[in-house]
Order: structure tokens, then C-alpha cells, then sequence
């Protein structure tokens, strides 16, 4: 009685405490439907530029994967006003830095700019969504780079073929089943008509966010954006690929023979969308599982047992669904059949007896560390405040997120433990040495 | 009327925006100089000096406490540290290893520790049990047997996981070979190495040199002095003791020419390049800055020419960088890539082409330019972390640098000529005695680096001088089951071979006017007649179930049980479905060349005489000859029959052509005449 009166004063402490300080925003829609997002934190005299696309390796067709990824890196060719190969000198001669990247849901360019080069950015940015250089020397040149960086990634990595592995067989239906990367007979096979295509349905303002954060005016921006944006005209609403997936069915068992000496075992459980409310409850499980050396998974796995080298859970949540992956090394003479047997054993046990105070608590103060440190930068800010637009519909998230992890009960923990950690639910990958094949 | 105005408004932004001229680039607004925070710095009386960074944006707080022992040769027993790192974070004298974990995740907070240092992390509120944690396992670790034997597994399994990561390796090799294994930056922490150290070693490295005098605590975020003051006091005030013996090491000396070394890879689809040789070279050298601007401009970025010409132009590669250290020691200057097996020597060329032309040839007014604004930019941007003021004051103190050192900094930037970097890169490139450090697979890449004309050097992953591999090796990890597998994969697969219903199959061969016929008759499920036909008569060979019979010129044939179990071997309409239930096949360790293919080799072993060998082309995965060896009037000879023309029928490929030699310049050559397959 007395304990478990100690344990909810302290679940209490953790959510009184006042976090940091708000991040303040304005948001407004320009007529051609680009959406604007702005923070202005004069601190630094540096300000992010960010484009978020909505268009990831989901939005393509079965055979062309890897086109939205491979469209990213063309969009760096340059533009009606910008040479071949000026687009990163530009911006870095300027003192800024750039990159992107590409998910399974969207794809994400930024600048990190002087502040007094924020036109800059802005007229570049414009470039790229009004007339982008697509031309067959790009595609050429991008292809290779392109293969060049799955091989560095993917194929020359211990172990980095997993996603792919895991996703072709957790999905048999929604696009899904192939990762961002792509293979290389798509990759191959991309044609230039094809990009052109692609970039009248997919970039355009009405499929954009434009997230800007750091040392500027907020005034001044909003008539610098007007004079870019406004006149690049709308395009036709974009068609989103089906969120349908049937449930898996039944486990999935295979071995998958990897240029690797140390095996492992990967499993994935079918999960929920990000933004499904059930997420939260999930995120929390892996952070009881794995985070830190007290977790579950590494105190029985690394520490008691020593049966593995490395663990690791988390849940891979995309816009319309999800994969909790949970993932072992063997140390020693382990093998990966064991690995996985203690898994099961731990996941059992956060289904079957509920969290003690104490560890919630844990959880609620993992949980908000990790929130803290989320907004450190003005880079981080604006990632931050689009994703949340776009997924979730509200960008104000990057303020009040914490208080749905807070709104998790130890009962809703065990609750989505028993709900999707099932075998029948998952696939699960013996990644073992070729040696051994 | 409201139309009417819309429509003008319409009008009126039609054309404001037929007025921008898009072509013209924006100018840049007057610019912000970044101002660099204050530090605070403070020395307790047992010598520990701490460095102060507030920053109070967000309620976190950051400490790392490093001890300063200099360069540490281990020797025999390298990884030494790295163990001791481990087996600090296995329990402290207030508490276990379990307790301890449970206190540092209760808070949401990170502990690390390393042979000389430990980093700690969380949420200001819990700055007390942050100080506490670190001074804890900096000042009472109990270093139990019990944990080092886990660290010590672990960091072999670890040890092993790097030999599965091209670059891991290529760090390895890289500095063992610039440095030499016997400095403290070449020796490598090896499984020979791990396996000799003991508890005893790792606690006396702990007394040695985790003493205040050479500590220093930075703290960085949401603190005042004062409370950082009154932590520090109370947390680190009582330790005690000194390390006073650092060691020094000299300079390693300079390679004897530019050589290639390769680290054999077999698996490698990707070489992992590395080009590189020492430099001397501390914070607050005069050269600093100029060598900076000449890195930006050779490779630090995407803006590089490094990036430009291999990625940009040629395609080579996802990423090609040069960079370079800062130490009060040696550290290196290098410039790495990874590239498609093909292009390695080409890459190769491309890099010395662009290290000799920033050597030889003046850079350009608009690259000096591009290169300042960089480096100005990204010291701006490398502002907003409250840990870069932290390492500023770090060096400022290492180094011994004057307090506005830092603040100069742009100032010295700009300064910076194009004769600066071009003297300075070709005072630090030596660009003849240049280490080309690769990992990749040796049979796609040796020959053609060996034409580039440099001393080519093999070193096994340890940076070990290691023999040349020989090329036509099979592969590692290869085994006669894969070779049987793919042959019938590529023969159309199990399934469609399960269901073969009947198979019907004529090859005739004519020599010297006489006709030879051979004829194979498969019914499913294990029926299977071979009959050949010549004018010397005719023999049948009957398979069904588990039973064979022989019938020679219309008489059957007696058969011992041991002429039959022979015989049933050969019970296959296809020989590799026989094969995958045999556990004794061996696969030749080298590559066979068959009339030009290049094929696994497979044994068979008899019950009786040589084994029977099966060669299966590299390339296609199928069978291309088997080889018997035969006892003849003359001794043993080999008789190989060669198969040819594979064509699909039914979905199964057959062979169309077999050719057996009878004698020098005579062949028996059986082609295919019927072939029906259902």
C-alpha cells in the first residue's frame, strides 16, 4: 500500500515539472496550397530552410523502386536558372550546408543557411519546385551515385539488408514490401520520361510544406515567400496509395546467409501507424525492452545471460503502418534460436504482469530526456514542426506530443504488448555467417 | 461587383509576378557575426581544472571528465583501456552494477565510460545525481573479476563483428601501416591482444592514470557558476593522487614511396579507398587555417573537387572526402572513398591526379572565396552546439592557446591566399610518399592497380604483411551443396523438375559411318530406361523404384549387390538430384578453366577408384563437363564428356550436345534428335 502511494507520487513529480520553453510558430496556406510554417528563435544568426515533400518509396510503382529516392538526388541537377552540378557550390560557397533524404512516406531537402542568405534559400528552394533540370545526363550520373550508395549502404554492410529482408515479407500488399533504396533492375530501368512524370504529379506546392526556422523576421518571410512561391501554380490532388495490409497470417520464419561472422536474429512484429494512438503505448514498450542497460532485453540478454552482444527494439512506425523490430547479436557460442527464446521469455512477461511504478516511471522520465533534447537545434526544429504537420495534422505537436506519452497507463503497456507482440503476427530473420551455409 | 475586384486583384498579382525575373540570383542581407559564448574555467586544489559552458535554452545538462595521459603504447596487451572503459560502468564501491544501471535509466540519463574518459547526460533537474554518477564511477569502481570476464568475451565477439565492416578495417590497416605497429596510433586491439589481458592489467592502467592532476571536467548546459562550483567541490574535492609519467613517442617516419596496399576481401562489392600519409600538426599552428581552406577545396564537402569529379562527373562513387588532424602527436592526412570493384584503379588515379593539382596548380579566385564563406558558414552553424565552446575552451587549455584565439578565427580565415594553399598542400600532401590503402575483393581489382605501377602489398585484416591471394580461389563460405543447388536452379528449378511427368530423350553420334544411339525414357515418378544402340549390339538399363536391371544384346545381366548399388547411383534422370542427397561431395578449393569457362569444380567420390569430378560453369550455374578416370591399357586417363547447346525444353534446359574424345583429333559427338518432355 505504502509503496505503491511512494510510486504514484513520483509518476506525479515527473509530470509536474515544467519542460522547456515553448516553440512558437505561425502556419498559413498560400492559395496554391503550399503550406508555410514559421519559428523565428534570433539566437544564432542561423536559419533552416526546409522543403517536405510528400512523396516517399510507397507513392511508387512495383517496378520502379527506389524512383522517389533517386528523384531526390536529380533534384539536385540543378534548375531553369541554376547550372548542372551549381546547386550545393551555391549554397555552400554561401556559407550554408544542404541536404536531403527519402522515407517510405516523404521526401525532405533542407538548407542550413547564414541568416542574412535566408533569400537564398528560399529562391533555390522555389527553383527546385517551379522547374527543376531533369535531363538525361542527371538520370545517368545519379543512377551509378545512386547504386554506388546502395552498395556502400546496404550491400557492402554487415547486416543492412535487413529492412529489406523484413519488409517484403511483413507486407504483402501495400508498397511497403519494398524500402526507399529500391533494386538495382528498377533503378536500371528508370527512364527520363518517367521522372518528368513524376515531378508534375508529385512536386508541387499543394503536396509542400515549407518549415523555416531560426534568425529571421517574421514579416520579412512571409513577403520573400510570396514573391518565390505564389506564382507556381497548383497541381491536380495528389492519389495516395492504399493503407490496406491484411494481417500477416502467421509467422514468417527464414535465414538469410549475410557476409557476417557474429549472428543475429531480427523480429518483426506488425504494428500500427505513427500516428495510430496505440503508438505511443509501443514506443514506450521498446523503451522498457531496450533503452538503456537496466532495460529487459539488455540486462537479461547482455548482462545476466551474456548471450548476446547487442539488443536492440524499436518500432519502426510509418504513416499508414507500422513494424516493431526487435533485434539480438549473438555473443559467444549463442545461437539465434536462443536469442529468440529469451526474447519471447521477456515479451511474455510485459504481457503477463503488469509494469511496477517504479519502471513506469522510468519510462516517463526516458521519455521526456528524449523529448528535451528533440528541439536542440533550429534544423531539428523545422524537421520537426513539418513531420508533425503532415502526419499528424498539427504541428503544435512538437509542443504537446510528451503529454500523449503521459497519457499511457502501465495497463495500456501490457495491453499493446499482448495485442501485437504475438508469433502469429511476425516474421522473424536468422541472419547467419555464409560460412555456415 | 466583389467579381469584378477579385479579378483585379487576379490581374494585379499576374502581373507583379510577370515582373520577377527569376534569373536573378537574391542577394545576401547585411550579415549577423556569430558571437562565441563564454566559458568559465576553475581548478579544485587536487588539480582537477573544470570548464563551464552555461547554456540555459533547454533544461539539460552535459558532463565529460577526461583524463589527460598523453599517447599509450600497450603493446602485447593493446585494448587494455578499452577494457577498463567497460569494467568502470560494472559497479562502484556505493553501487552494483545493477543498481547502478537501474539509478542512471531511473533519470533518463546516459553514462558512458572509456579508458580515459566518462561522458554523462540528462535533464538539468537531476545535475546532483549526474556529478554524483560520474564522480562514482571515475573515483570508486570496483572492477570485479566477474565483469571483466563478460567485457573481455564481449570485446572479442566485438572484435570479430569489425572484421565484417570494410571501413573498420580499412582504419585498422590504414594506421598500422602510417604509424607502424609499434606506435601508440598503429597498434591494433586484436584477439591475440584481449586474450592476454588480465583483471590485474586493467586495474593497475586504472591507478596509473585516473588521477585529478590530469582530469578535466567540462560541463555544458543549464548550471551557474556558483552550483557548478559547489558540485564540483563536492563531488571531485576528495580525490586524490597525481600521474606525473607520460610517455612520448617519436614521429613515425615517413613511407619509402607511394605503395598500395590491399586487404584481400572476397565478399567486397565496393573497394574501400584510403590515401594518406602523417602530418605534425597542433591546434594554433600558423598553418591551420590555410590547410583548412585547402581541404575545403580538395574534398571536405560536397562542394569539393574530390566530390565533384568522382561522385559529380564520373559516377564512381556515392561520396569521395579528404580531411585531416589536429594533435599535439602525429595524425594523418587522407583522403577515402568507396567505389564499385571496377572503377577502383580509375578512382585511384582520379584521387593522386586532384592531391597533385592542388599541389602544383594555384587554386582560383572564385574556389578561395567559395572555401572561406564554407568554412565561415559552417563555424557559425558549429555555434549553435554549446559543446563546440566546450571543446574550444578544451583546446584552448591543451593547446595552450591565447584566450582570444578562438575569436581571431574568421579574421585568420580570411586572410588566407592561394599561395598559402598551395604551400601548404604541398608541405603536408607528400605526395611521394603517399600510402594507398585498400579493402576490396583482389580478384577484381590487383591487376588492374598493379598497372598504375606502384609497389602493390598484401595485409591481412590486421594490417599484417599477408600473402598474395590467389585469384582463382572459390569463393569463402562456398560449398558443393550451393554449386549442386544452383546447377538445378538454373536447369528451371525443383518445382518445375518435380513435375516432370515423362521425359523422352534421343542423342545420336556418327563416327566413321557408324551410328550411335542413346536413348533415355523417365516416367514419374522413378522409372527411368537408358538404352543405347550401336551396331555392336544393344544394352538397357532399367531403374524402377529400387530396383535395376540390365539387359545386354536381349540377356539379362546377373548383378552382384554391390554391381547394383553402383548402378543405383546413376538411378537420376538428372545426376544433381542424386548429388543433393550425398554428404561427401568436394568442392575443389581453386576454379577450373574449361575450354575457356571458368567452373566450380565438385568431386564424387566412388566406391570404388578416383573420384568422378563435375564442373559447373561460374557463370551460368550449369553443368559444362564431368570428368572420369578410367584405367586403360597405358595406366589411369581421364575421360571427359563436354556438354553443350543447353536448351529449354518443358522448362527444363537440357543439354543438346554431349562430346566425349575417343582419341587426339576424334570426337564423339552426340547430339540431340528426340526430346520430349511433358
Amino acid at each position: 500500500m505504502k509503496h505503491s502511494f511512494l510510486g504514484l507520487a513520483l509518476v506525479l513529480a515527473a509530470v509536474a515539472q515544467p519542460l522547456s520553453a515553448q516553440i512558437k510558430y505561425e502556419s498559413y496556406d498560400l492559395p496554391n496550397g503550399l503550406h508555410v510554417i514559421l519559428h523565428q528563435d534570433n539566437s544564432n544568426p542561423l536559419v533552416a530552410v526546409s522543403v517536405l515533400y510528400h512523396v516517399g518509396s510507397k507513392d511508387e510503382i512495383p517496378t520502379r523502386t527506389g524512383f522517389a529516392h533517386f528523384f531526390e538526388h536529380l533534384l539536385f541537377e540543378g534548375s531553369a536558372n541554376i547550372g548542372r552540378g551549381e546547386y550545393m557550390q551555391l549554397i555552400q560557397s554561401n556559407g550554408g550546408a544542404l541536404n536531403a533524404n527519402t522515407s517510405n512516406d516523404r521526401t525532405f531537402y533542407y538548407e542550413l543557411l547564414p541568416s542574412n542568405q535566408l533569400e537564398l534559400g528560399l529562391w533555390m528552394e522555389a527553383e527546385r519546385m517551379l522547374h527543376a533540370k531533369i535531363d538525361q545526363v542527371g538520370v545517368d550520373t545519379q543512377r551509378e551515385v545512386v547504386k554506388e550508395e546502395k552498395r556502400q549502404r546496404v550491400d557492402n554492410q554487415p547486416y543492412a539488408s535487413f529492412l529489406s529482408e523484413m519488409f517484403k515479407r511483413a507486407f504483402k500488399q501495400h508498397n511497403y514490401r519494398w524500402v526507399p533504396i529500391g533494386s538495382m533492375e528498377d533503378l536500371n530501368a528508370a527512364k527520363l520520361d518517367e521522372f518528368m512524370a513524376f515531378y508534375k504529379k508529385y512536386y508541387i506546392p499543394n503536396n509542400a510544406t515549407l518549415s523555416i526556422a531560426g534568425d529571421i523576421d517574421v514579416a520579412q518571410t512571409k513577403a520573400i515567400i510570396q514573391k518565390y512561391f505564389a506564382d507556381i501554380p497548383k497541381g491536380p490532388a495528389v492519389q495516395r496509395p492504399s493503407a490496406y495490409e491484411p494481417p500477416l497470417g502467421g509467422e514468417i520464419v527464414d535465414t538469410i546467409y549475410d557476409n557476417i561472422q557474429i549472428p543475429a536474429v531480427f523480429a518483426g512484429y506488425r504494428m500500427v501507424s505513427e500516428t495510430h494512438p496505440d503508438a505511443y503505448a509501443l514506443q514506450m514498450l521498446t523503451t522498457a525492452l531496450s533503452d538503456g542497460p537496466s532495460s529487459r532485453f539488455s540486462k537479461r540478454m547482455v548482462d545476466q545471460d551474456q548471450s548476446a552482444l547487442q539488443v536492440a527494439a524499436f518500432p519502426f512506425a510509418m504513416e499508414h503502418q507500422g513494424v516493431f523490430i526487435a533485434l539480438a547479436l549473438a555473443n559467444g557460442a549463442a545461437t539465434t534460436g536462443a536469442l529468440m527464446t529469451t526474447m519471447e521469455e521477456e515479451i511474455a512477461k510485459m504481457q503477463n504482469e503488469p509494469l511496477s511504478d517504479k519502471e513506469f516511471t522510468k519510462l516517463l522520465n526516458k521519455v521526456e530526456s528524449e523529448f528535451v533534447t528533440r528541439n536542440s537545434n533550429v534544423a531539428g526544429i523545422a524537421e520537426n514542426l513539418a513531420n508533425y504537420h503532415v502526419y499528424y495534422g498539427d504541428a503544435n505537436l512538437v509542443n504537446t506530443e510528451i503529454e500523449r506519452y503521459r497519457q499511457v497507463t502501465p495497463a495500456d503497456i501490457q495491453r499493446v504488448a499482448k495485442t501485437y507482440l504475438k508469433p502469429e503476427n511476425r516474421v522473424v530473420l536468422h541472419y547467419l555467417p555464409k560460412s555456415a551455409q | 461587383m466583389k467579381r469584378i475586384f477579385i479579378a483585379l486583384s487576379l490581374v494585379a498579382t499576374v502581373a507583379a509576378s510577370a515582373q520577377l525575373d527569376r534569373s536573378i540570383r537574391p542577394t545576401a542581407a547585411p550579415a549577423r557575426t556569430p558571437t562565441i559564448a563564454q566559458y568559465q574555467k576553475f581548478q579544485l586544489k587536487n588539480g582537477l581544472t573544470v570548464l563551464l559552458v552555461e547554456d540555459h535554452k533547454l533544461p539539460r545538462l552535459g558532463l565529460t571528465l577526461t583524463m589527460d595521459v598523453g599517447e599509450v603504447y600497450e603493446g602485447p596487451k593493446a585494448g587494455t583501456l578499452g577494457v577498463l572503459g567497460d569494467l568502470l560502468s560494472e559497479g562502484t564501491k556505493t553501487y552494483s552494477k545493477e543498481a547502478l544501471d537501474e539509478k542512471v535509466d531511473f533519470i533518463g540519463a546516459r553514462l558512458a565510460t572509456g579508458g580515459s574518459n566518462v561522458n554523462a547526460g540528462g535533464l538539468s533537474k537531476y545535475a546532483e545525481d549526474l556529478f554524483a554518477l560520474t564522480a562514482e564511477v571515475a573515483q570508486r569502481p570496483t572492477l570485479p573479476q566477474s565483469g571483466f570476464e563478460k567485457i573481455k568475451e564481449r570485446t572479442l565477439s566485438g572484435l570479430k563483428s569489425q572484421k565484417d565492416d570494410p571501413g573498420a578495417i580499412q582504419s585498422s590497416i590504414f594506421n598500422a601501416r602510417v604509424f607502424g605497429a609499434k606506435h601508440p596510433s598503429g597498434e591494433l586491439t586484436t584477439e591475440t591482444s584481449v586474450a592476454q589481458i588480465t583483471l590485474a592489467d586493467c586495474k593497475k592502467a586504472y591507478q596509473t592514470y585516473w588521477k585529478p592532476n590530469v582530469a578535466t571536467l567540462t560541463i555544458v548546459g543549464d548550471i551557474d557558476l556558483a552550483r557548478a562550483k559547489a558540485l564540483a567541490e563536492a563531488h571531485f574535492g576528495g580525490w586524490k593522487g597525481a600521474f606525473t609519467k607520460k610517455a612520448t613517442f617519436p614521429a613515425p617516419a615517413d613511407l619509402n614511396g607511394i605503395s598500395i596496399q590491399i586487404a584481400n576481401r572476397p565478399s567486397s562489392v565496393q573497394s574501400n579507398i584510403q590515401i594518406g600519409n602523417t602530418i605534425q600538426l597542433p591546434v594554433g599552428h600558423p598553418d591551420l587555417e590555410a590547410l583548412r581552406v585547402m581541404n575545403e577545396i580538395l574534398g571536405a564537402g560536397s562542394a569539393g573537387r574530390l566530390f565533384r569529379n568522382l561522385r559529380e562527373d564520373k559516377a564512381y562513387t556515392y561520396g569521395a572526402y579528404s580531411s585531416f588532424g589536429t594533435s599535439r602527436y602525429t595524425s594523418i592526412i587522407e583522403a577515402s572513398a568507396e567505389v564499385r570493384n571496377a572503377v577502383t584503379d580509375s578512382a585511384v588515379e582520379q584521387f593522386l591526379l586532384e592531391i597533385n593539382r592542388i599541389r602544383t596548380e594555384s587554386v582560383s579566385a572564385d574556389e578561395l572565396r567559395a572555401a572561406k564563406n564554407n568554412l565561415a558558414g559552417g563555424f557559425g552553424r558549429s555555434l549553435e552546439r554549446p559543446e563546440t565552446v566546450a571543446s574550444m575552451a578544451g583546446n584552448t587549455l591543451i593547446y595552450n592557446l591565447p584566450a582570444d584565439y578562438y575569436n581571431g578565427y574568421l579574421k585568420r580565415l580570411e586572410a588566407v591566399t592561394a599561395q598559402d594553399v598551395q604551400r601548404v598542400a604541398q608541405k603536408y600532401w607528400k605526395a611521394d610518399k603517399l600510402l594507398i590503402s585498400i579493402v576490396g575483393k583482389a580478384a577484381d581489382i590487383a591487376k588492374p592497380l598493379e598497372r598504375l605501377g606502384y609497389s602493390v602489398s598484401y595485409v591481412d585484416f590486421e594490417g599484417k604483411p599477408a600473402e598474395a591471394p590467389k585469384f582463382d580461389a572459390v569463393p569463402a563460405g562456398l560449398t558443393a551443396k550451393a554449386v549442386v543447388e544452383s546447377a538445378l536452379k538454373a536447369m528451371g528449378g525443383m518445382d518445375r523438375i518435380n513435375a516432370l511427368k515423362s521425359v523422352n530423350w534421343t542423342q545420336e553420334a556418327s563416327i566413321m559411318g557408324i551410328t550411335i544411339k542413346s536413348e533415355v525414357a523417365f516416367a514419374a515418378p522413378n522409372t527411368l530406361v537408358q538404352k543405347q544402340t550401336s551396331p555392336m549390339g544393344a544394352n538397357e538399363t532399367r531403374y524402377e523404384g529400387d530396383n535395376v536391371t540390365v539387359v545386354a544384346n536381349g540377356k539379362a545381366k546377373e548383378l552382384s549387390a554391390e554391381e547394383k548399388a553402383a548402378l543405383m547411383a546413376d538411378r537420376f534422370l538428372i545426376d544433381e538430384l542424386g548429388l543433393l542427397e550425398r554428404a561427401d561431395l568436394k568442392l575443389q578449393a581453386s576454379k577450373v578453366d574449361v575450354n575457356g569457362v571458368p567452373c566450380y569444380a565438385l568431386e564424387i567420390p566412388q566406391a570404388k577408384g578416383d573420384p568422378i569430378v563435375k564442373l559447373y560453369s561460374i557463370a551460368t550455374g550449369l553443368r559444362v563437363r564431368e570428368a572420369r578416370t578410367q584405367e586403360g591399357p597405358q595406366g589411369k586417363a581421364v575421360v571427359n564428356v563436354d556438354y553443350s547447346d543447353y536448351r529449354e525444353v518443358g522448362g527444363i534446359k537440357f543439354p543438346h550436345e554431349s562430346k566425349m574424345p575417343l582419341q587426339p583429333g576424334m570426337d564423339l559427338i552426340f547430339k540431340t534428335t528426340v526430346l520430349d518432355v511433358k
